[in-house]
Order: structure tokens, then sequence, then C-alpha cells
């Protein structure tokens, strides 16, 4: 039993100290050669889109919850009306800035499950810790660009019960391409917009200010991601 | 290609836009052709410094509350004060910014001091055009006839100190019909950027001469913008709102709107909020501009 117990905790304190020995993917500045080198085809992709959310980082103790949540269910309900814009036609828009440099491209029709991906068995500098090799063969690909929204919607920082900033619309996400010969990261760019309404915000029941604020979110997002594709 | 406005041009084709985008009203425009513009109470005229809050705040975490042996009692007493302690800190906090960013206005204070509502008032009511007539009433002058319009106008200039921006909150309502529902609205108006190598100069040249015309011209498109949504008829169609880009001085802003009025380099907008705002179009949506003077025509 106790032998037991000391297995636990090695596997534990290993599984904690080896995530902390992992390195953050530092930017990658896509070069000017990248995507205009001969006849490479270039797949575009995007993972599936995530729904409009509401964030309360800091309101941690179960009581904090539900008197977060309770304080801002008008916004949530709103939260809900919201739609995604033009996100999920980002990778077409992405497509035509690729076309325009001269390079072939083939847009992915369904979106990327990275997750399914197998592990990278490389190390080293600016490689992906997921293989995307098998991509070449199924696409015909060389390379492949990603666009990666993680989360979107509205944050407000609370500390326990009391929010420590008003709501914000907010996006965060990720631009990258791999060279599928290499596994390496040619481009990478992460995103985190957040945009706070002008004026007031308390605004029930359509949150005209913090509505505004999302959709100015969703963006600079896009061109976060799209202008450093079109250089 | 775009069309660049300088002075008298900018203005012309500011109320040109109200002419051509809200074309469909009755009053107080039109119905007895007279309205009245009362003064603030206060003859000095706020200016600001453009400001962004979107890294104002905390982003959160965990709070231990020192209630010790208090019970529910003192910890309710500790989260109240809490709660006090964060509000007051977040006020605080936006105000500091606020003050970092009236900062842009430093170079300017002593024109902007000389500056009254009296003197701008009176010269943008002279630029105005819609109705008959139009008078100025003191802050406690009453209006004899047709509409009332009351304004308080707060201007800001960008931190590039290229464009000014004014939010003009307007309220218009009939003389004498104390039991209709007044007509309250932002009105923002947002300058030509300016291209001069020395902006500041360029302001202050003259006693301020192009800072002083330059609010004067938006105060009098606010006003003539206002004038004209009061009276307009309600749309028969719900709105279609897209996201709109314009320049803020050499920044490139968006606001979700639907579009009014599209003329020479301009756009007239409407907000979530249903307020208006006059912004300078970015440069490629002006493909095939028509010449101002034939979209605008007869205005001097």
């Amino acid at each position: 039993m106790r032998s037991n117990l000391l297995l636990a905790l090695t596997a534990a304190a290993v599984v904690l100290l080896s995530g902390c020995a992992s390195k953050p993917q530092m930017p990658v500045e896509l070069t000017p050669t990248a995507l205009s080198s001969g006849s490479q085809r270039v797949g575009v992709a995007m993972t599936a889109l995530p729904k409009v959310e509401i964030n309360l980082p800091g309101a941690d103790c179960l009581l904090c919850i539900i008197a977060a949540s309770a304080m801002n269910s008008d916004l949530s309900k709103h939260a809900d009306t919201l739609g995604l814009e033009d996100l999920p036609t980002l990778k077409e828009r992405v497509a035509a800035v690729l076309r325009k440099k001269g390079a072939t491209v083939v847009v992915l029709p369904e979106p990327l499950d990275t997750k399914a991906l197998p592990d990278a068995t490389g190390e080293g500098d600016n490689i992906a810790s997921k293989s995307f090799a098998p991509l070449k063969e199924k696409y015909g690909i060389d390379k492949l660009v990603v666009i990666e929204i993680y989360s979107i919607g509205f944050e407000r920082g609370y500390a326990s019960y009391i929010p420590t900033s008003d709501p914000k619309a907010f996006l965060r996400g990720r631009g990258y391409m791999v060279n599928l010969a290499s596994n390496k990261y040619e481009w990478y760019l992460p995103m985190s917009v957040t945009k706070s309404a002008d004026g007031k915000w308390d605004e029930p029941t359509k949150f005209p200010g913090l509505t505004n604020a999302y959709y100015q979110a969703i963006e600079i997002g896009k061109d976060h991601l799209l202008k450093p594709l079109g250089k | 290609m775009a069309i660049a406005f300088t002075g008298g041009a900018w203005h012309r084709a500011a109320a040109g836009l109200a002419l051509a985008g809200l074309s469909c009203w009755t009053a107080p425009a039109q119905a007895d052709g007279t309205w009245s513009l009362r003064l603030p109470k206060e003859d000095a005229v706020a200016y600001r410094g453009v400001v962004s809050f979107d890294a104002a705040g905390t982003p959160g975490g965990a709070f231990q509350y020192p209630v010790g042996g208090a019970g529910a009692g003192g910890f309710i007493v500790a989260v109240l004060t809490h709660g006090l302690l964060v509000e007051s800190q977040k006020n605080r906090e936006k105000q500091a910014m606020q003050d970092a960013a009236d900062k842009v206005l430093s170079p300017y204070r002593a024109v902007l001091d000389g500056l009254r509502h009296p003197e701008l008032m009176r010269k943008a009511l002279d630029k105005t055009r819609s109705g008959t007539e139009r008078k100025l009433l003191a802050a406690s002058e009453s209006a004899g006839t047709g509409w009332l319009v009351e304004s308080q106008p707060v201007f800001g200039m960008t931190q590039d100190q290229r464009a000014l921006v004014l939010d003009n909150s307007v309220t218009i309502q009939r003389v004498g019909d104390a039991t209709g529902t007044p007509y309250q609205a932002t009105v923002r108006v947002v300058s030509q950027p300016r291209a001069e190598e020395d902006v500041q100069a360029f302001w202050k040249t003259g006693e301020g001469a192009a800072l002083k015309a330059e609010s004067i011209s938006l105060l009098a498109h606010s006003l003539e913008l206002a004038v004209r949504d009061a009276g307009a008829a309600a749309a028969s169609e719900p709105p279609t709102f897209k996201t709109v880009r314009y320049q803020e001085g050499t920044a490139e802003k968006m606001e979700r709107a639907q579009l009014v009025a599209h003329h020479c380099g301009r756009e007239v907008i409407r907000t979530l909020r249903g307020w208006l705002m006059s912004v300078p179009a970015p440069a490629a949506s002006d493909a095939a501009p028509e010449p101002c003077e034939t979209a605008l025509p007869g205005w001097k």
C-alpha cells in the first residue's frame, strides 16, 4: 500500500517536472522564401472553432464561481447569441493570401484534429510537438499552414468574489506553418487579443459596447494572422 | 483614389454627408424650420486625450479573507471591504490612464483654455444649414418656438495628434411638448487625419486657428447629423450590421455598425448603441469616388 503511494507520488512528480521542462514555443518569423520556393504545395487547415464563452479567472472557490456566474448571467446569455462572424472561412482568406504570393494551395476541407496526430519523435528548436508527416501523402502537400482559434468570448478577472476588471472581449489562438519533411515550424505566431468596451460596458440585455468589442477582437485577430502571411 | 480634405473642403464634405445620408426627416430640420441651440452651463470646452482601456484591470487570482473567528458576519464585512477597495483601485487606475492620455494636450493648453462654448457654438451654428432659422440661447434662456437642441461636446485628440474626435451628447425636443420623448444620442465625429510633417505646429499656428476651426467644423457636423436624425423616419427593415473600418489619426479602428452614407472619403454609420458616427473611410473604399462638388451640391 505504502509502496503504491510512493509510486504514485513519484509518477506525479515526474509528470509535473517534465511539464515544467517543456519549453514554450517562441514565435518564428516567416522567411521571404518559405512560401515561394519552386513547386511546393501548401496546405491550409483550421482546427474546429470553439463556442463563445465567458471566462472568470480568479473566481476559484465553489461559492466564488456561483457568485461570479450569477453576477455575469446576463452577459453569458448574450454571449450565447453571438456568432463567429467569418472566422469559419478564415482558411479561405489565408489561401487567397498565399495564392497571391504565388504558392500552390490546397485547402483541407475538414477541421484538423491535431490531438489525433501522432507525437513527434524529433527534438530541437522549432520542432512541432505533433507529427504532421501523415498529412503529406494524404493531401499531396509539402507544407501545412494551420490556424487554431482556442477560445473566444468575454473575460473578467476576479479575486475570489470580487471582479478586478470590467468584462472584455477576447480572442486567443495561433497560426503556424510546418514543413512536412522536417516537421519544423517555418512560421509560428501566437495570438491574444483583448478589447474593452468603449465607454460603459454594463448595458443588458444587448451589451452593445461589449458586442462591438467582440467583433473588434475578431477583426484584429484575423489581421494579426493574415498580415505576416501577406508580406 | 482617396480625396484629401483641407479646410473648407472637409467641412463641405461633412455637412454634405448629412444632406446625402439622412434625407428622410421631418423635424426639426424641415417641419417648422426653427431650432435653438442652448449653451451648456459651463463656459469651458472639454478636451481630453483619446485613451484605450484595453489594458485596465488585473487578470484576477484567489484572495484569502482574513475573517479570523468573526463568523459569517465577519466574512461578509471582509468581502464588502475587499469589493470597495478593488473598485476604488480600478477607478484610480482608469483615472491614471486618462491623466496620462491627457498629456497629449499639454502643448495646446493655452489655446484650449481660451476656447469657450459661446464662441464655439456660435461659429458652429453659423456653419449649419438645417431648418430656416437657428438661434443660440444662453444656458438659462428659454426657447420661444420650434425645437430646442441641447449639446454637450467633449473633444478628444489622438495620441499621434493627427486627429480630433468629438463625442457630442445631444438632446432635441419640441418646445412646449413636455409629454413627447426627447431625441437623445451621442454623435461621434472623427476628423480626417492630418498629414503635416509637424502636426503640432499646424494645430498651434495663428493662436491655434486650425485647432479651433477643426473643433468648430466637427461640432457643426455633429449638430447637422443629430438634427436630421431626430426627424428621420424609422427604418422599415431590420438593420444589417457589419464591422466598419476607419482611420483615427494614423491608427485603423473598427466599429460594428450600419452604413448610413458614404461620400467623399467619409462614412456616416449607426453603431450598435444606435448612435451616429461620421468617420474617415479607408482609402481603398473610395475606388470610384463621386466628385465632392457633385455629390454635395450647394454647400458653401
